[in-house]
């Protein structure tokens, strides 16, 4: 067969490899994404392609950065600014547009590439007539798809650019050179890094402290950097000119730098040769032996490609002939004997938790659920007080608001994802006599303990500072706000999903106009909000701390009172009689 | 009703429809003490949808239904407490391992922890599903997902077992533990609701069978009762195409069978 003939059937496999990736984030969701392709055939399709646009405009934004250093080396040149420090700021600031771009790459690729490492794709293509080579083509064009938008994106987004900006062919050339080995790593970086999570994630010995503790750590490190990633490139940019600006009067160890740190192959021996490459031919006023050190680290990068290059092809190949791999999975599983076989009987609302806690530390939507209520408050603080000083009267106002409104939404977002852990265990849920008050309760306790900590973080970052008291009485008076919305959005969830004649299940049995009752849901908690952040800025603007203290504490007692009453009328309490 | 006391499972005309389909049509069945009903049927004949308004799952349009003297829309919760059940889909937390599902049913069930670990080991020993016991579920082939469901349901020891395609999946050795299971359960004096579409196993495990097709009962009896009506019927037929004729698929069978073998042969 001829490549393009291969190329069209790597389709299929990557098509398969993409769902993969999509069940293995979806976690508890499994079944929803499911039903969504039910209902359209081109789900997933839509899916990739929204992605792919989505990475690849992403990247192709970030250009922005080496316009800018490409402007500022420019004004360097002109306006007198060292040369080795022009190259310094320069080479490091395009080292950093190179690692982001790697960064990005990898985070957004990342369970793409581990769905592809998988090897669920290619077990029905290994049962056709195809050759050895054959097999081994189409896996590589497998994974070239999984990153085909980000590879046009990275070979052509830094090599245009430099020539629009610097108009010489000769940078130009280089650049695009550049960009390919660049390329070469990054994709080798993460087909590696992919086969490593997808052995960790799927590795069976999964009681053992130390596989659950990567796992986690691999998910909160996944969330942490797909939110910080976004945030980083926008507090780069206005970074960059002052720092090209500000140079140290001593430019001899600079230059000392400028010798040493290229020759580390990735992402300093690029961004320098780039850097040296433009100083050079605008004012010539460095030494070709400067030159040296760049173009070895480049030669490095080759190297060290050749080496990723035959690494991720032996890999592929384990994903076509797995027996090995296998072998040695089967040795690392634990094998349990009669004797280790005891039971913990915990009471049903711990049993519940316990439950959520364990599928938490396997599911990466759960994760997020535990991590993004906790991380928010936290970047909203960094990225308004990142001026550096105290925050005033109105803008302290704007961050309480600001993170009001992450509690709420968190309280929401803790429900939803909880109500999707029950549906992925409903036969067995559905067989057992449960009392749905200890189920629901289970579910509150989540409310209880990640929102608290959520609204205590920004505080101790403002230990000993000025606006502390304020923050601490802000905590304390709207620290049930959060769990508050949640329990309004379980109580609306189950009187919309789950009322039966006799009681109400947590479990969806009113499936009919889903889409409407959670738009329902959503407009509720929305008026809910919109009462008490208006409640909560007019009070703070025209009236003090102690008003508000004193009317959101009344406040609370009242919604908490109501919400009890539709909580305890709903589940009630039962005297199950054991026989 | 001759011997009230004996019947631990009465279902009296009840009826469910989604939609445009009438699943369940006006079907009725006993189950007594000691006894293990087979619910047979094609697929889509209504079994799965008669369970689950058995179990209080759904809600039944018309109709009565009896567990233990219980109506699943309220006592559900005591009826849970007597019943253990198998689902046809193994849709079981796939990111637990057995060892922490069934701390969590143990747990929901308030169950005795040192009586059932032993009983726990025993029914994993039996079922060779003990080397399996810590790990992921998502990566259990089916059979072995079946035993863990299997081992969930009657972990309580529970009066009523109602298995919707229990054997789906399972190797040969574990469905003759299975079947040794239901028999040592009902001398116990419980009682089997067995589903399936497969005629030998209902043939080979039910005391009596009830055949259910597009919701209706068509056929009730014992082994023995059924093989005379196929007599009575048609001295040449056995109990499989009695089995197709009474669920409508005959004809239909023949004509695929024709077409098979044209296009095999060519
Ligand atoms: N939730 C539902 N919504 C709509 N239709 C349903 C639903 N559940 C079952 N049905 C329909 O009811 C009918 C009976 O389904 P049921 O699952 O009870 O059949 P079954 O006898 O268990 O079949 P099988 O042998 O395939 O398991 C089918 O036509 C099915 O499509
Ligand atoms: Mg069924």
């Amino acid at each position: 067969m001829n490549n393009k003939q291969l190329y069209k059937i790597s389709k299929f496999a990557y098509k398969e490899a993409f769902l993969e990736s999509q069940l293995e984030m979806a976690g508890s969701n499994t079944a929803q994404i499911l039903e969504k392709m039910e209902k359209n055939s081109n789900y997933m399709r839509n899916q990739d392609i929204v992605m792919k646009v989505v990475v690849a405009l992403y990247l192709a934004a970030m250009v922005i950065l080496p316009v800018q250093v490409y402007s500022l080396l420019n004004d360097a040149v002109e306006s007198g600014i060292p040369s080795q420090w022009a190259i310094f700021a320069g080479g490091v600031s395009f080292s950093i547009f190179f690692a982001i771009q790697l960064i990005f790459l990898v985070t957004f690729g990342v369970f793409l590439s581990s769905g592809f490492f998988s090897g669920e794709e290619f077990k029905w293509l290994t049962t056709l007539p195809l050759s050895k080579q054959d097999l081994q083509k189409i896996t590589f064009f497998t994974f070239f798809r999984t990153v085909d938008a980000q590879f046009f994106v990275l070979a052509l987004g830094f090599p245009i650019t430099t020539f629009f900006v610097t108009k010489n062919i000769f940078i130009t050339v280089i650049s695009l050179i550049i960009s390919f080995l660049n390329i070469i790593f990054s994709f080798g970086l993460l087909a590696i890094i992919g086969e490593k999570l997808h052995r960790i994630m799927k590795n069976s010995d999964v009681n053992s402290k130390k596989a659950s503790i990567i796992r986690v750590s691999v998910m909160v490190g996944y969330a942490v950097l797909t939110l910080g990633i976004a945030l980083s490139f926008q507090m780069i940019i206005p970074k960059v000119g002052p720092f090209f600006k500000n140079y140290p009067s001593n430019l001899e160890q600079i230059q000392l730098i400028n010798n040493i740190l290229p020759i580390i192959p990735y992402p300093f021996s690029s961004g320098f040769l780039i850097s040296n490459l433009y100083i050079y031919i605008n004012n010539q006023n460095i030494s070709t032996i400067q030159m040296l050190s760049p173009v070895l680290g480049v030669l490095v990068l080759i190297i060290v490609n050749l080496r990723f290059y035959r690494k991720v092809m032996q890999k592929m190949n384990n994903i076509i002939f797995p027996k090995i791999k296998k072998l040695e999975g089967i040795e690392n599983q634990k094998i349990t004997e009669i004797k280790d076989i005891e039971l913990t009987i915990l009471e049903p609302v711990d049993a519940f938790f316990k439950r959520d806690k364990k599928m938490a530390s396997r599911d990466i939507q759960v994760i997020m659920m535990i991590v993004m209520p906790i991380l928010l408050p936290l970047i909203g603080y960094f990225s308004m007080s990142f001026g550096g000083e105290d925050l005033g009267d109105e803008l302290g106002t704007v961050v309480m608001v600001i993170n009001l409104s992450y509690w709420m939404m968190s309280g929401v977002l803790i429900i939803y994802t909880l109500m999707n852990v029950e549906r992925s265990g409903s036969t067995i849920t559905q067989s057992l006599p449960i009392n749905t008050r200890d189920q629901a309760k289970a579910k509150i306790r989540w409310l209880l303990i990640i929102l608290p900590i959520s609204s205590f973080i920004p505080l101790i970052l403002s230990i000993g500072k000025e606006s502390f008291l304020t923050n601490l009485v802000f905590a304390l008076i709207t620290m049930a706000i959060g769990p508050l919305t949640g329990i309004l959005t379980l109580i609306l969830r189950v009187r919309l999903f789950g009322k039966m004649r006799y009681k109400y299940v947590l479990g969806e049995i009113n499936i009919a106009a889903k889409v409407w009752k959670w738009v329902l849901i959503i407009v509720i908690d929305t008026i809910f909000y919109v009462f008490i952040v208006t409640a909560f800025t007019v009070i703070m603007m025209t009236y003090d701390l102690a008003i508000l203290s004193m009317v959101f504490i009344i406040g609370e007692a009242v919604i908490l009172f109501i919400l009890l009453y539709f909580f305890n009328r709903m589940f009630p309490r039962m005297n199950v009689p054991k026989i | 009703m001759e011997n009230n006391e004996d019947v631990l499972l009465n279902v009296e005309k009840i009826s469910k429809s989604f939609k445009d389909v009438q699943a369940v049509d006006e079907l009725s069945f006993q189950i007594k003490k000691g006894e293990i009903y087979g619910l047979l049927g094609p697929n889509g004949a209504g079994k799965t949808t008669t369970i689950k308004l058995i179990l209080g799952l759904l809600e039944p349009e018309a109709g009565d239904i009896s567990v233990l003297g219980l109506n699943p829309q309220k006592d559900e919760i005591e009826i849970k407490n007597q019943v253990g059940y198998v689902s046809e889909e193994p849709l079981i937390y796939k990111s637990l391992t057995p060892k922490e599902l069934f701390n969590f049913i143990a747990s929901i069930r308030k169950l005795d922890g040192k009586t059932t670990t032993p009983k726990l080991a025993q029914y994993l020993e039996s079922l060779s599903a003990v080397e399996y016991y810590e790990r992921l579920i998502s990566t259990l082939s089916r059979g072995n997902k079946q035993k863990i469901q299997i081992i969930a349901a009657i972990m309580h020891d529970p009066k009523i077992l109602i298995l919707d395609e229990p054997l789906t999946g399972l190797d040969a050795k574990s469905v003759k533990v299975v079947k040794e299971i239901l028999e040592l359960h009902t001398k116990r004096g419980g009682a089997v609701l067995f589903s399936t579409h497969i005629m030998e196993i209902a043939e080979d495990i039910c005391d009596r069978i009830g055949i259910i097709n597009q919701g209706k009962m068509v056929a009730e009896g014992t082994m023995d009762t059924l093989k005379h009506l196929v007599n009575a019927m048609d001295e040449d037929m056995d109990l499989e195409d009695i089995f197709l004729r009474l669920t409508d698929q005959d004809d239909s069978i023949n004509d695929i069978v024709d077409k098979l073998r044209q296009t095999m042969n060519s």
